[in-house]
């Protein structure tokens, strides 16, 4: 018999046969593999065979006895869907084993050969006739035409091997395989042999073809059952990879064992998942590190806010910037913590404290500078060694618990040190913490300059509040000394006019004997009088107008020709020509508009032609009048006296110089008239200058500008007292 | 040979002005105070007004103002030459201003008020 490997369709065959419902049962299975899975070619072959068999089963005895039960039992167990092949050996068949694939190449060599063996055969067996020789001719009626219709059936289905009938004889009644397809490996050509050639050869044969169909069929069905089954078994955990996949339980998908396409198939969607959860994580990852990070940044808002808020009050009072220190050194937990300010010189003093007096940090502050002003130094939040028992602000604060945690954070705006925190705290301050205090400096800093510069400026205010008090007193007296001097200058003008004017007066009316005849001592002694009471008449004058302050002289701008200015002075002079051989010639631009004030024009020109005169005996005295390009206008007093050096002309515009050198010869008479001049000149925007040689001449040049300047509004109106 | 009425109360300026005037054989009318003056100028209108501005109880501002204010056209148009010690810049304006015909700062000489006083009455016969 065949191999049990090979055996075990077969005994499953036989013992269905052997059951007693052997023919039927194999005309149902083969009906059921019809219907089930063979080909139209198998189909046909398998109608055939199964009418023949049970023609045969008709007439012939019953099928030997089946093999023991339990052999079947373990063939069954091993092609059924329970195979303990799969649990062991890591789901690997063992070769050989039904599940096991064969290699495709091999497949495909083994057809081709076979298929070769098919055409020699039938070859052989047409070569041969019929019915082989050794047939005997009294063979029942059944068996040559069963072997024709064998033969014929085979001939029309090439694709079937067919099947190989030997009788007792040993002599091949007939020869065919099946078709590959339908068995698996172990189920090589059956081989029957008959010990009745005529009739159980025919009916074994037969009944072996039946056997085999059965066997076909049952191993087709087993096969497809155990295809379909373990098809479906697979399904269903590729379903669920699935539905896991698709309900996103990526954790406890279903393994599939083999190396099939489901496998595959299950691998590539776990893989998937694998994949599609690795991102999900990924994804949840970042987002709840951000979610993270964002609760931090609020919390981190949230404090700076709380800080800057406290911090917005300095500049109403100091106790925003302490409340604001006392809140961060609660809110970072800190044990100590000491505030210091910057103060105008840089140096760090201590403001505020906590946890420990401030006055024993004053106390100690000398002994710290050094490392507070290199903590200062550095631009950020700096951490340094742990404080312990020994360091001195600990032994003021009474602690003995060293502080693990020591960072200082320099307060820096715009470059300047405003203030420096120094905190301490149990545990080392961790680096979140250190963020928030680098930015928690910033409005610190800003919070500090402002104070100081509010400070800075309440105190440039106080100051400058007292400066202009003080201004506005001195100007209160100013203003009452200024009338005064303005009620003195205009009482001492009327006082020394007064009596002037009467001794003026008097000897005028002696001079021109109006009270009777003089004689010519007289009347020398009368002119020397009324000659020295000019000069004094002048002086008092011109040091009255001299006392002037510069505000006082007021120009009061008007359109004027100052060519009329000028020949309306020289009319005035006029009287001074009387006693000397020449008029004063006015010549020049026939009209010079400019904006001035032509009082003070007219009385700067009577100046310097009285000046003129006096000094030029003889010879001319001329004045003209000259546009200038920048639209103003130049004056020229020219005359032919005895000029003055250079070196000595400034020295004529000089006023108290003069009045001092007042007993040389080039200064006398001159009085204060050209010093008046030059600043009433000044005033109307012009100047005053001297052009002169010793023996040839003086020219006085009075330069206006084309629109005189308003004057600034002086402290009081001038009084001039009626 | 005119009418003037001198507005002055200095007598050292009286007595000049007086002497001056009076060789002119002018007919002068001597008013101490401004008080006096206008009462003065209720019935009279002389030809000519010496009228020094510094003068007490009322000033010549306020006298030459009255003048130019009256019913009395000849009184408005009335010559009046101020004489005053206030040589400041500014007075001749406000002199000028105020009304007056001619000004002239103070100390006023003998020979300078005969001149003016010349021009003036000279100036004012053709309209006479």
């Amino acid at each position: 018999m065949a191999p049990p490997s090979r055996a075990a369709p077969l005994v499953l065959a036989a013992a269905v046969v052997g059951a007693g419902v052997s023919a039927h049962a194999a005309h149902d299975a083969i009906e059921r593999a019809h219907r089930a899975t063979v080909d139209e070619a198998q189909r046909a072959a398998l109608r055939l065979v199964s009418d023949e068999a049970r023609r045969t089963l008709a007439a012939a005895p019953p099928a030997p006895a089946a093999p023991p039960e339990n052999d079947g039992a373990t063939a069954k167990t091993c092609n059924g869907p329970d195979c303990p092949h799969a649990a062991d050996s890591g789901g690997e068949h063992p070769v050989g084993h039904p599940r096991s694939r064969r290699p495709a190449r091999r497949k495909a060599r083994k057809r081709r050969a076979k298929a070769k063996a098919i055409r020699e055969r039938r070859r052989q067996v047409e070569a041969s006739g019929p019915a082989p020789p050794a047939q005997p001719a009294a063979a029942r009626p059944t068996r040559p035409s069963m072997q024709a219709r064998l033969l014929q059936f085979l001939a029309e289905h090439p694709t079937i091997d067919g099947v190989r009938v030997r009788g007792d004889d040993g002599a091949l009644s007939f020869a065919g395989t099946f078709p590959e397809g339908a068995y698996r490996r172990e189920t090589g050509p059956v081989e029957v042999v008959a010990t009745d050639p005529a009739g159980l050869a025919s009916a074994t044969a037969m009944a072996a073809i039946d056997e085999r169909f059965a066997l076909a069929s049952t191993v087709t069905i087993v096969l497809v059952g155990f295809v379909a089954l373990r098809f479906r078994r697979r399904l269903l955990v590729l379903s669920e990879v699935a539905q896991g996949v698709a309900a996103g339980r990526f954790d406890d998908l279903p393994a599939l064992s083999g190396r099939d396409e489901f496998r595959w198939i299950a691998d590539t969607l776990r893989e998937t998942a694998d994949l599609v959860r690795e991102q999900i994580e990924r994804v949840h990852g970042r987002n709840a590190h951000l979610v993270r990070d964002l609760a931090l940044q609020g919390d981190h808002l949230a404090r700076l806010t709380r800080c800057a808020a406290l911090l917005v009050s300095p500049v109403a009072g100091d106790d925003g910037l302490d409340a604001a220190f006392s809140a961060l050194v609660e809110d970072t937990d800190a044990c100590l913590g000491v505030l210091f300010e910057a103060g105008s010189d840089g140096a760090l003093v201590p403001r505020s404290a906590r946890g420990m007096p401030l006055a024993a940090i004053r106390a100690n502050a000398p002994a710290q500078r050094g490392w507070l002003a290199a903590a200062g130094r550095s631009r950020e939040v700096s951490t340094h060694p742990a404080w312990t028992q020994a360091h001195p602000w600990m032994a003021a604060a009474g602690r003995v618990v060293p502080l693990e945690g020591v960072v200082t954070v320099g307060l820096r705006h715009r470059g300047r040190l405003e203030g420096l925190l120094v905190l301490a705290a149990r545990h080392p301050f961790p680096e979140r913490e250190l963020g928030f205090l680098r930015d928690v400096a910033r409005p610190f800093a800003i919070a500090m300059a402002n104070r100081r510069a509010y400070h800075t400026q309440r105190a440039l205010a106080r100051t400058l509040a007292e400066r202009n008090d003080e201004l506005v007193r001195q100007r209160d007296e100013l203003r009452a000394l200024d009338r005064l001097r303005n009620q003195f200058v205009a009482n001492i003008s009327h006082e020394l006019r007064t009596p002037l004017g009467a001794v003026v007066g008097y000897a005028e009316l002696l001079a021109d004997e109006i009270y009777g005849p003089i004689n010519d001592e007289q009347r020398e002694a009368l002119e020397g009088i009324l000659e020295t009471a000019a000069h004094l008449l002048q002086l008092v004058n011109q040091v009255l107008d001299l006392s002037k302050a510069d505000h006082e002289i007021a120009p009061e701008p008007r359109p004027v020709d100052a060519r009329a200015v000028a020949e309306e002075a020289a009319r005035m002079c006029a009287h001074l020509t009387k006693t000397r051989p020449y008029d004063i010639v006015v010549s020049g631009a026939p009209e010079a508009p400019i904006v001035s004030d032509p009082e003070y024009v007219r009385q700067i020109l009577v100046n310097l032609i009285g000046n003129a005169v006096k000094f030029t005996p003889e010879g001319w005295v001329r004045v003209e009048v000259e546009r200038s390009d920048d639209g103003g206008v130049a004056i020229h007093v020219r005359d032919s006296g005895r000029g003055i050096a250079p070196e000595h002309a400034e020295l004529v515009f000089e006023a108290f110089r003069q009045v001092d050198q007042s007993s040389t010869r080039a200064a006398d008479g001159a009085g204060l008239g050209l010093a008046i001049s030059r600043r009433i000149a000044r005033c109307l925007g012009g100047d005053l200058s001297l052009e002169s040689r010793p023996g040839e001449g003086s020219t006085f040049t009075l330069h206006l500008p084309r629109a005189c300047p308003r004057p600034e509004s002086p402290l009081e109106p001038a009084k001039e007292a009626a | 040979m005119a009418h003037i009425a001198l507005v002055e109360d200095n007598p050292h300026n009286q007595t000049i002005f007086l002497a001056v005037l009076r060789r002119r054989k002018h007919r002068v009318d001597l008013l101490p105070d401004g008080e006096q003056a206008l009462a003065y100028f209720r019935d009279h209108v002389p030809d000519l007004v010496l009228l020094d501005l510094s003068i007490p109880k009322i000033d010549g501002w306020t006298v030459v103002r009255t003048l130019r204010a009256s019913d009395d056209p000849r009184l408005r148009t009335l010559p009046v030459v101020a004489l005053t010690a206030h040589a400041m810049k500014g007075d001749r304006d406000r002199v000028l201003a105020a009304g007056c015909d001619r000004y002239v700062p103070k100390p006023v000489s003998p020979r300078a008020l005969d001149r003016i006083v010349t021009e003036v009455l000279e100036a004012q016969r053709p309209a006479a």
